[in-house]
C-alpha cells in the first residue's frame, strides 16, 4: 500500500478561519458563507446546505493546490460523506407522498433523494472523472475514506483523492443525533502518494482535546483532525 | 490463512467463489436464474393507502412494501448467507475477518422515512447491523453509489484483494424502495410505466425493485469456474442525473484495454437497461459505437423481471452473467416489444437463448450522477486431474 500525503486542505465553518474547540461546544450561528460567489453557478437553491458546504471546500482545498500538482480529471477521485446530508430532503419528500401524494413533490428533488447527491455535485462542479464515492459507513468514517483513497491510488486507479465531508445542522440531524446539535461545515482533504518527486506532508492526525464534545460531528469526525494547525487552537 | 493467498495473486482478477441473490422473482439465486428464463416479472401493485399516493402505484416489491416490506439489512443477510454458503465458508474458522464491500442506493432510508412518520425513536440506519449479528464482522464499508453502487463495491474489493494479504472479500448490493425515490421518481416521468421496457420504442421510464445480492472473491480456485476479471469505473462529471454517452463508451473501452480483449472476445452483455429514454439511449450508442466494427455479442437485461434494484443491481446482473456462463442459457430481455431504432445495431435478446461457448461476458450499471461501472467476467477452463 502507498502511503498518503496531503497535497491541500480546505475546512469552512460559519466562523471561518481558524476551527476551535470552542465551536464544538456551542451551538453555532447560521452559515453565512456567500456560496454564489465561491461557487459560481445557479441552481443553489435545489442544493441542500451540506452539499454547498462540500462544494465550496472542495473548490477551496483545490484552488490551493501547488500548480506542480496538476492532475488530468481521469486521474482525479473523489471520495464523500456525509452523515445526515440528505436526511431532511428525505423526510419531508416522504411526507410529502404521505400526506398530499407524489404529484405535490418538488421535480427538482428528485437528486436530492439520492445519498449520492453531494458527491455528484462536487464531481460535476469541479469536473472529476475518475472514480466517485460515497462513504455510507456506520463507525469511523474517515478512517474508511483514506482507506478506500490508499486503496484507489495504490491500484493506480487515480493520483489524487479529494476527500470531502460535510454536515448541515437541522431538526432531522438534530433527531438521529440523539437531540445534539450537528455542526455545520464541511472539510476538504486532497491526498497522494508520497514519491520522491514531490515534497508532500504526510498524513498526521491531530489530537484535540475535545471534552465535552456537546456537538455531533458527523462525518466530519476523524477527517477535520488532519486539518487543524497546531497553533491555532484556543 | 491459507499461506498461498498472497499479495499480487490475482492479476488475472478475482475467483467469484459464491453467491447469493434474492428479487421478487425468488428467493435464490438459483430461483431467480429460472424465473429470468422464463420471462417472469415480479411487478405487484402497491396497497392502500399507496394505490392512490402514487400515479404509478406498483413496483417489483415485496409484499408490505412499500412501508411494511423486509428491511433492506435483513435481505442482505439472505444474499450473504447464499453466498457463503455456495462458497462452501460456512465452517470457516475466523469468518469474521473477511472485509466486506456493500453497494447501495438508499441504504435504510425507507426505516428512516417510517420512524420519521411514526414520530417514534431515532433509528438505527446501520444497514451492516444485521450482518454484524450474525456473523460479527468487523470490517465493513457501505457506499452509497446510486446504480452503480454494487459493482463499485466489486472493483474496490478486487483491488483490496489484490493489495492485501486476503484470501476472500465479500461484496453486496441491496435496495429496498424508499417514499422520496419512489415518488420523485413517479412525479418526473412523463407517462408512469407500465413495467420496465430496456431498450423499447414505448419505454416511458423505471420502476423501482427490491432485492440484494451478494458474491465471494476469492484469491484460490473455486468450483465454479469464473474470474472477474476486471471492474472499470468512471464518472461522468456532466449531470446529477441524465447519463454521457461518450464518458460510457470510455468505461467500455477503457475495461477492453484493461483487459487485453478486442469487443470480438465478448460473447455477452448484460446491460443496464433501466427502460429510461436517456440511460437506454445512451447505452446503445455505446454499445453501437464500441461494436461499430465488431462482430456483435448477444445483449441481454434483467430489469424488465426484476425492475431496477438500484444498487444492488449490477451484481444481480453480474450474478447473471455468470448463470449464463456456466449454463449456455441466456434469458430473453422481458418487457422488450418493439426495439427502439438506436437499438437497431444491438443483437437484443428477444427470447430464451442457448449460447454455446461463451467465455467473456461484459456487466454494465450506470447511477445517478454518471458513476459508471463495466465489469467483464471470464469463464475460465476446468482443470482435469
Amino acid at each position: 500500500m502507498k502511503d498518503l500525503g496531503l497535497l491541500a486542505h480546505a475546512v469552512l465553518l460559519p466562523q471561518e478561519g481558524v476551527l476551535t474547540d470552542a465551536h464544538l461546544t456551542a451551538p453555532l450561528a447560521p452559515v453565512e458563507i456567500d456560496f454564489r460567489t465561491r461557487l459560481g453557478r445557479k441552481g443553489l437553491r435545489y442544493s441542500t446546505p451540506a452539499t454547498l458546504l462540500a462544494e465550496a471546500a472542495a473548490v477551496e482545498a483545490m484552488a490551493c493546490r501547488c500548480p506542480d500538482d496538476d492532475c488530468p480529471p481521469e486521474r482525479l477521485g473523489l471520495i464523500a460523506s456525509s452523515r445526515y446530508g440528505n436526511a431532511e430532503s428525505v423526510v419531508n419528500a416522504a411526507q410529502i407522498v404521505i400526506k398530499q401524494g407524489a404529484d405535490a413533490l418538488s421535480p427538482m428533488g428528485l437528486p436530492n433523494a439520492s445519498s449520492n447527491v453531494l458527491a455528484s455535485t462536487v464531481a460535476i462542479q469541479l469536473g472529476i472523472k475518475g472514480v466517485c464515492l460515497t462513504i455510507e459507513d456506520e463507525r469511523d468514517r474517515a478512517a474508511s475514506a483514506l482507506q478506500w483513497a490508499q486503496v484507489l491510488i495504490t491500484g493506480g486507479r487515480c493520483e489524487q483523492v479529494l476527500v470531502v465531508a460535510a454536515e448541515s445542522d437541522s431538526p432531522t440531524a438534530r433527531w438521529l443525533a440523539g437531540g445534539r446539535p450537528v455542526v455545520t461545515g464541511g472539510v476538504a482533504l486532497l491526498v497522494a502518494a508520497i514519491d520522491d518527486r514531490h515534497s508532500r506532508s504526510p498524513m498526521v492526525a491531530r489530537r484535540w482535546p475535545l471534552q465535552p464534545a456537546r456537538m455531533e460531528l458527523g462525518a466530519l469526525a476523524g477527517i477535520i483532525n488532519y486539518v487543524v494547525p497546531e497553533g491555532a487552537r484556543s | 490463512m491459507n499461506a498461498t493467498a498472497k499479495k499480487g495473486q490475482s492479476t488475472q482478477g478475482s475467483w467469484l467463489a459464491g453467491w447469493g441473490a434474492v428479487t421478487t422473482l425468488g428467493a435464490t439465486a438459483d430461483d431467480v436464474f429460472a424465473a429470468l428464463l422464463r420471462g417472469d416479472i415480479g411487478l405487484r401493485v402497491f396497497e392502500p393507502p399507496f394505490d392512490q399516493a402514487f400515479r404509478g402505484p406498483h413496483g417489483y416489491v415485496f409484499p408490505g412494501s412499500p412501508t411494511r416490506g423486509p428491511r433492506a439489512a435483513s435481505l442482505l443477510v439472505q444474499a450473504v448467507s447464499e453466498a457463503l454458503l455456495d462458497a462452501g465458508l460456512t465452517e470457516m474458522q475466523n469468518l469474521d475477518s473477511i472485509p466486506v464491500v456493500i453497494g447501495t442506493g438508499l441504504g435504510e432510508a425507507r426505516t428512516l422515512e417510517i420512524a420519521h412518520l411514526e414520530d417514534g425513536p431515532k433509528p438505527n440506519l446501520d444497514l451492516a447491523a444485521k450482518l454484524r449479528k450474525r456473523w460479527g464482522f468487523d470490517r465493513v464499508s457501505v457506499f452509497s453509489n446510486a446504480c452503480a453502487a454494487s459493482l463499485y463495491a466489486a472493483a474496490l474489493a478486487c483491488d483490496l484483494l489484490e493489495q492485501e494479504s486476503l484470501e476472500h472479500v465479500i461484496v453486496a448490493g441491496v435496495d429496498v424502495l424508499s417514499l422520496s425515490m419512489f415518488g420523485s421518481l413517479d412525479r418526473v416521468q412523463v407517462e408512469p410505466p407500465d413495467r420496465v421496457r430496456p431498450f423499447d420504442a414505448g419505454r416511458r421510464g423505471v420502476l423501482m425493485g427490491e432485492g440484494a445480492a451478494a458474491v465471494v472473491l476469492s484469491k484460490l480456485p473455486h468450483e465454479k469456474p469464473l474470474r472477474l476479471a476486471r471492474v472499470e469505473l468512471g464518472c461522468d462529471a456532466y449531470h446529477v442525473t441524465a447519463p454521457d454517452p461518450a464518458r460510457i463508451e470510455h468505461v467500455m473501452r477503457e475495461a477492453h484495454a484493461r483487459v487485453g480483449v478486442g469487443a470480438d472476445s465478448i460473447d455477452l452483455v448484460v446491460a443496464h437497461g433501466t427502460g429510461t429514454p436517456l440511460n437506454d439511449e445512451a447505452e446503445a450508442v455505446a454499445l453501437t459505437r464500441v461494436w461499430e466494427r465488431a462482430s456483435k455479442p448477444l445483449v441481454t437485461g434483467v430489469k424488465g423481471s426484476t425492475g431496477h434494484t438500484s444498487g444492488a443491481s449490477g451484481l444481480h446482473s453480474l450474478i447473471v452473467a455468470g448463470q449464463c456462463l456456466l449454463s449456455g442459457e441466456v434469458p430473453p430481455v422481458v418487457g422488450l416489444d418493439v426495439p427502439d431504432p438506436m437499438a437497431s445495431a444491438l443483437r437484443l435478446n428477444r427470447s430464451r437463448t442457448r449460447l454455446e461457448d461463451a467465455r467473456l461476458a461484459q456487466v454494465d450499471a450506470f447511477g445517478f450522477g454518471g458513476l459508471n461501472a463495466v465489469a467483464l467476467l471470464r469463464k475460465v477452463p476446468v482443470m482435469r486431474p
